[in-house]
């Protein structure tokens, strides 16, 4: 019981800290609930930079270093936020108008009873397997669990080279293996569900978040249904339990693309961006995919919107978006770089060839295996209707536009990576192409809801 | 040397009666979570079949028991490609001209084209076998309608490359999602057409989704299913027997290690012997940290304890044991699990 106190407690710590970050930044975009699941994500990237500046000043990783510092920072962050209040003077976003149901929505009813039949099915195999049973899969008794252990017991974070204590990935980013940490250090000793529970937590939290800024931006049928639409993907409740990072980086990247949207949405509070830079930083702190299939399509995708539709005295304003993302989240390769040790684990990486030999696998892996169901059947027919649509269209350049060329260049630079360089072992082996494509999938999906429910909301304007 | 001499394919059946029995029949993926427990040495010998099946019956003659088994070759150019998954295997009974029927429809790579198979055979060393005969059945629609659906309730396998990948379903030897995706390709594509010759392209929109959903669903129901399945099978499983999946009685060693760490907190060094995947090796060394766990060949003479999992590697004789190549050492058994899973203590 003292044991689950202390995790609620550590968990309000973490949240309450996120959250007078967004109320700093942008606390008048968002609705108190978001602010709270933000505010988690928010709270746990900061504990991997408390983590990283422990690294950098070589201070031991325990209790009191970690939560003093938390609390410090929540004790500035309160004093900021007293002052700030006087400031505030937008009106917060309101509500688009919600879903008319009409054609398909009449079954609305229907649709929502399997969706959350489903959705329910895959929490109750997720929270079960983060929860009560052990720890399992390659990865995580490697380089996700046991690395956090590692350092847990060392205080300080391991950065060993070969496997003799049981990880040999150093390169990977410590926001997942921090998170862990810091769940356990209250605690007398490293537990194993406490340790899957607190990565199932941050999951949560972003998908509430999710759900919750996508309800505004679209309608909260559409919302629900989108998050339907993800779990439905059958590799996604396993990673829910015992991840490998992927879904995190996944989640970091949604939450930060729809707090763009709901910038462009309401062109007011600029300051909403700096949390989507934030988000999207910390997918980076996740996983090196997160800086190559996260924060570089952003900063591109960002930067062809605002030169495209800002005034240029705004585009300077806009500048310093890109900056904070692509600065934060490249601290860890330079911390890499000083210690000496190679970016990726793999150093053949950049040996550029084409490899033939991809092609059929990848069909295989997208349209014969199971890990995506029959998504990759249908996503690109949505989009060869979404583009067609867009060329008939007037304003070529709405949210959903930008999502879809997000997706693509996602889409793009996953293929390149397994078709042109040496990783094409780890698709002909099977490891990790198919986590992989996951990034692009949920960004299209997303990018289909926003262009559907664009199509519904003005056939109904039409009626 | 041959150990196992199969003397005869496809002799003439011999004078007397054969005897039937029914032997039970299992299919590799529903073993997958299993404990890779130790296989008996065995040698093997491989048939090729060639016909068009549903079933076939196998007389064979053996004074040993045998293992018959039945994969599934897909051609694919350069190569032939087996799925181990997909194998069925059956336990057959020595004795003189029996008689079993192999089920081939069982293993949802099975469809009523397939025109080839691998049978393999396999026994104890020296065993004398002789395969008399092996007649197969043609396959009839009642029995590929049947087979279609009872494919469609094989699940998918759990296994440790699942965070990585899905095999996925597959019915009549063809994948479900592939199966489904052009179906619901098709009437997309065909209604898409529709719409523009003639003209009506407002319903399309309506279709698009709703069709869609449609299929999804059904695919979504099949996997839910599992996912319902697999939650309530490992949830039993853990908290019945203290066991999961593919490591089966590691937890309980694990479990059993840490206790004896708490008696003995200093030097506990621990090596292991095993055949397997290294798995086993990444969680004993997770949940044991900071105690070190090596293979027994980096750390033998050091090590204070020795995991033994389901392995021909460890020789044991008057209180000595070794795993391959090391020196003896005494060592005392501390505790043995299920499925050849052993602790010792050095005792020097």
């Amino acid at each position: 019981m003292i044991s689950f106190i202390l995790f609620i407690l550590s968990a309000l710590l973490l949240m309450y800290e996120g959250k007078l970050i967004v109320l700093i930044l942008a606390g008048q975009s968002f609705r108190k609930c978001e602010q709270y699941f933000i505010g988690f994500m928010l709270g746990v990237f900061v504990n991997a930079l408390i983590f990283f500046l422990c690294i950098i000043f070589r201070l031991p990783i325990n209790f009191v270093v970690i939560y003093i510092t938390h609390i410090l920072i929540v004790s500035a962050l309160v004093f900021v936020v007293n002052k700030e209040r006087l400031w505030f003077h937008f009106k917060p976003y309101g509500s688009l108008q919600i879903f008319e149901s009409g054609g398909v929505i009449n079954r609305r009813n229907i649709l929502m009873v399997l969706v959350t039949v489903s959705i329910v099915c895959k929490l109750l195999f997720s929270l079960s397997h983060a929860l009560f049973v052990p720890s399992y899969y390659y990865d995580t008794l490697s380089q996700w669990n046991t690395r956090a252990k590692i350092s847990y017991e060392d205080r300080q974070i391991a950065f060993d080279l070969t496997e003799v204590r049981g990880h040999s990935k150093p390169q990977y980013p410590i926001l997942v293996h921090s998170l862990q940490i810091y769940f356990n250090q209250p605690q007398a000793d490293w537990n194993d569900h406490r340790a899957n529970a607190s990565t199932l937590l941050l999951s949560i939290s972003a998908f509430a978040a999710f759900v919750l800024i996508l309800a505004r931006i679209t309608s909260p049928l559409f919302s629900f249904v989108c998050l339907g639409l993800f779990m439905m993907i059958p590799l996604v409740p396993l990673h829910l339990s015992q991840g490998y990072g992927d879904i995190h980086v996944i989640e970091y990247l949604l939450v930060g693309i729809l707090c763009t949207i709901l910038y462009i949405k309401s062109k007011k509070d600029y300051r909403a961006l700096i949390i989507s830079a934030l988000l999207v930083a910390a997918s980076s702190w996740v996983k090196m995919d997160g800086l190559i299939l996260g924060v570089i399509p952003f900063i591109f995708v960002f930067s062809f919107y605002f030169l495209y539709k800002c005034r240029s005295q705004d585009f300077k304003q806009m500048l310093h978006i890109p900056v904070i993302a692509f600065f934060l989240s490249i601290l860890w390769p330079i911390l890499l770089l000083i210690k000496g040790l190679p970016l990726s684990p793999h150093p053949e990486d950049l040996a550029i060839k084409l490899h033939t030999e991809a092609i059929i696998p990848i069909a295989e892996a997208l349209f014969s295996y199971g890990s995506f169901g029959i998504f990759w059947f249908l996503v690109p027919i949505f989009i060869i209707f979404q583009i067609y649509e867009f060329s008939k269209s007037k304003s070529k350049c709405d949210e959903s536009a930008l999502v879809l060329l997000f997706g693509l260049i996602v889409f793009v630079e996953s293929l390149v990576i397994f078709i042109f360089t040496p990783n094409v072992q780890y698709l002909l082996n099977g490891q990790t192409f198919s986590r992989t494509m996951l990034i692009p999938l949920f960004i299209m999906i997303l990018s289909l809801v926003l262009f559907f429910y664009k199509g519904s909301s003005s056939k109904c304007q039409e009626k | 040397m041959i150990m196992i001499r199969i003397f005869a394919v496809f002799l003439l059946a011999l004078q007397f009666t054969p005897i039937s029995y029914a032997a039970e029949q299992k299919l590799a993926s529903e073993l997958s979570r299993e404990f890779f427990g130790l296989e008996p040495k065995m040698q093997q010998k491989n048939v090729p079949l060639k016909f068009k099946a549903e079933s076939m019956k196998i007389r064979y003659s053996s004074d040993v028991p045998l293992k018959f088994s039945v994969s599934y070759p897909e051609d694919r150019g350069e190569m032939v490609r087996i799925n181990p998954l997909d194998i069925i295997s059956i336990y057959a009974e020595p004795g003189e001209n029996r008689e079993i029927n192999v089920d081939l429809t069982m293993s949802p790579a099975w469809s009523p084209r397939r025109e080839e198979y691998n049978l393999y055979i396999a026994g104890e060393d020296g065993g004398v076998v002789s395969l008399n005969e092996v007649s197969p059945k043609s396959p009839s629609f009642g029995k590929t309608v049947k087979a279609f659906f009872s494919h469609l309730l094989v699940d998918e396998p759990k296994l440790l490359s699942s965070i990585n990948f899905f095999y996925g379903y597959k019915v009549l030897g063809v994948s479900f999602s592939k199966m489904l995706g052009f179906v619901a390709l098709i009437l997309i594509l065909s209604k898409v057409l529709y719409c523009y010759l003639f003209k009506k392209q407002k319903q399309l929109f309506s279709f698009l989704v709703f069709a869609s959903f449609i299929f999804i669903f059904i695919y979504d129901a099949r996997f839910s299913l599992d996912m319902i399945k697999t939650t309530f099978t490992d949830l039993s499983e853990w908290t019945s027997v203290h066991e999961y999946r593919q490591l089966g009685p590691l937890y309980k060693a694990a479990d059993y290690l840490k206790m004896d760490a708490d008696l003995d907190k200093k030097n506990m060094n621990i090596a292991m012997c095993f055949d397997s995947s290294d798995i086993v090796h990444k969680y004993l060394r997770y949940d044991l940290y900071p105690v070190p766990v090596r293979r027994a060949s980096d750390n033998w003479k050091d090590a204070t304890h020795l995991v033994s999992l389901a392995t021909n590697q460890l020789e044991e004789e008057e209180g000595m044991i070794s795993c391959g190549d090391t020196e003896k050492r005494h060592a005392i058994v501390l505790k043995t699990f299920s499925k050849d899973v052993s602790l010792y203590r050095f005792i020097e």
